[in-house]
């Protein structure tokens, strides 16, 4: 069980921090409210974040090596973008098209710093990783919006709400079905989920867009919370450890390994 | 600058986790906590298929993942050695998971990331790291250069085992070698 709690800041952060940037892309709406919702679930969640430290309170100087680690990277680009966040809230004239895609772009290369921060380990192979985060962030975007609507901080005509939803969903079921169908994902138990979550869905779209959103998102979610935490154990694998079952595997005669 | 080699004779090797013990002494080390350890492939002695035991410790490489990869500078490198420095590291450990050789290790105690120091102080005092001279077969040693009759006998790249993307300083000697070529692919053949 400790293994799994002291995992959890990280699950939470990975899933929601690139969701915050999406959401801040794809829904944008200039004003007070929407720009501090993200502000205070985008700090709130890094806040989680350094909960996964042993020494949270010197999570400041995770910037000192900037120019060779991802972690250091990540942690600045962060700042910057919640930064340019309060900015927009300070200053009403920076809330226009052209600001909006920079801090935008700031906020992608930070979820491009964290997918490069969790690629780098060698249990883990690093593109499926990229599909991964990418898809779960537009995923977590759609959950945003959801929340957002039907709380009344985001006011979209109610089809671009609906496409915008639907397009959560679809990447990640197509985001599943990849990974799934190409079996490049963390564990082979994960192989069986995705494959019956694709099923699921495909059912799920037979039926209406209300039933559909209150049943499958809440479903959707634990699945994403589930699969990056198979995620993260697979990361506990050391790569000796992998490596080492390769040799066996390699080298062992056939007659062998009807024993593993 | 003094730049040091493992080398690990899979030939002399029997096993007998010496080197483990001398290392977990010389560190005091807390349970769980083992800067070098013994792998073994093939633990079950399955026939026609060698058994081979590999003991591996940090391997102070030339391009340290664990050094591009802590975000607080905890470590550096001073004569060839990677030194992790406790006091610097705030336990985010990351360097365990990029390290292809599981070099650093997480004390739950201490809250802290320990590896090791290829026994700094003993190589000031001149003698050799505990390990090396634990060992009653002379299976581990340590050069400070490759010279060329070293050079000839060693494997440089091993297959299987971690890409050397870190320019890793452990060399493997012996017969029954586990790159596929000489060991296992012919007796397979037959």
């Amino acid at each position: 069980m400790m293994k799994i709690w002291h995992h959890v800041p990280l699950i939470i952060f990975t899933l929601i921090i690139p969701g915050v940037v999406f959401s801040y892309g794809l829904n944008y709406q200039g004003d007070l409210t929407f720009l501090l919702w993200h502000l205070l679930v985008g700090g709130a969640f890094m806040g989680v974040a350094s909960l996964h430290l042993s020494k949270p309170t010197a999570t400041f100087r995770t910037v000192k090596n900037i120019l060779s680690s991802w972690f250091s990277k990540e942690a600045v680009i962060f700042i910057l973008f919640f930064g340019g966040i309060i900015f927009q809230l300070t200053f009403p004239e920076l809330r226009g098209g052209g600001w909006r895609f920079a801090i935008f772009c700031v906020g992608l290369f930070g979820v491009i710093s964290t997918i490069n921060l969790y690629s780098q380990s060698g249990s883990i192979r690093k593109w499926p990783v990229v599909i991964d985060f990418l898809g779960e962030g537009v995923f977590i975007c759609s959950v945003f919006l959801l929340v957002m609507w039907r709380s009344g901080v985001v006011n979209f005509d109610s089809v671009i709400v609906v496409v915008l939803l639907n397009l959560g969903i679809i990447v990640k079921l197509i985001k599943e079905m990849i990974l799934g169908i190409s079996q490049y994902v963390y564990t082979k138990e994960m192989y069986w989920q995705v494959m019956s979550w694709g099923m699921v869905l495909i059912c799920g779209l037979f039926l209406s867009q209300r039933t559909f959103h209150l049943f499958f998102y809440p479903l959707l979610f634990c699945s994403s919370v589930l699969d990056r935490l198979k995620f993260f154990l697979r990361m506990e694998r050391t790569s000796l450890q992998l490596h080492i079952q390769e040799i066996r595997k390699v080298y062992l005669p056939e007659k062998y390994r009807q024993y593993f | 600058m003094g730049k040091y080699y493992w080398i690990f004779n899979l030939d002399r090797c029997i096993g007998c986790e010496s080197c483990v013990l001398a290392c977990k002494q010389e560190h005091n080390t807390l349970p769980g906590i083992q800067y070098r350890r013994l792998h073994i492939v093939n633990p079950e002695l399955y026939p026609e298929f060698p058994t081979y035991r590999i003991s591996i410790a940090c391997n102070h490489c030339e391009d340290p993942a664990c050094l591009k990869g802590c975000p607080v500078n905890a470590y550096r490198k001073r004569n060839g050695i990677v030194i992790h420095h406790p006091n610097e590291c705030i336990g985010c450990r990351y360097c365990l998971w990029v390290c292809p050789y599981d070099a650093p290790q997480y004390s739950k105690q201490k809250r802290k990331v320990e590896k090791c120091d290829l026994c700094e102080e003993r190589l000031i005092r001149g003698l050799e790291p505990a390990c090396v001279s634990a060992c009653p077969t002379q299976a581990l040693e340590l050069v400070e250069h490759l010279d060329s009759s070293i050079q000839g006998n060693v494997l440089t790249s091993i297959s299987g085992f971690p890409e050397d993307e870190t320019q890793v300083k452990l060399r493997l000697k012996g017969t029954r070698r586990i790159d596929g070529v000489q060991g296992f692919s012919k007796r397979r053949e037959r």
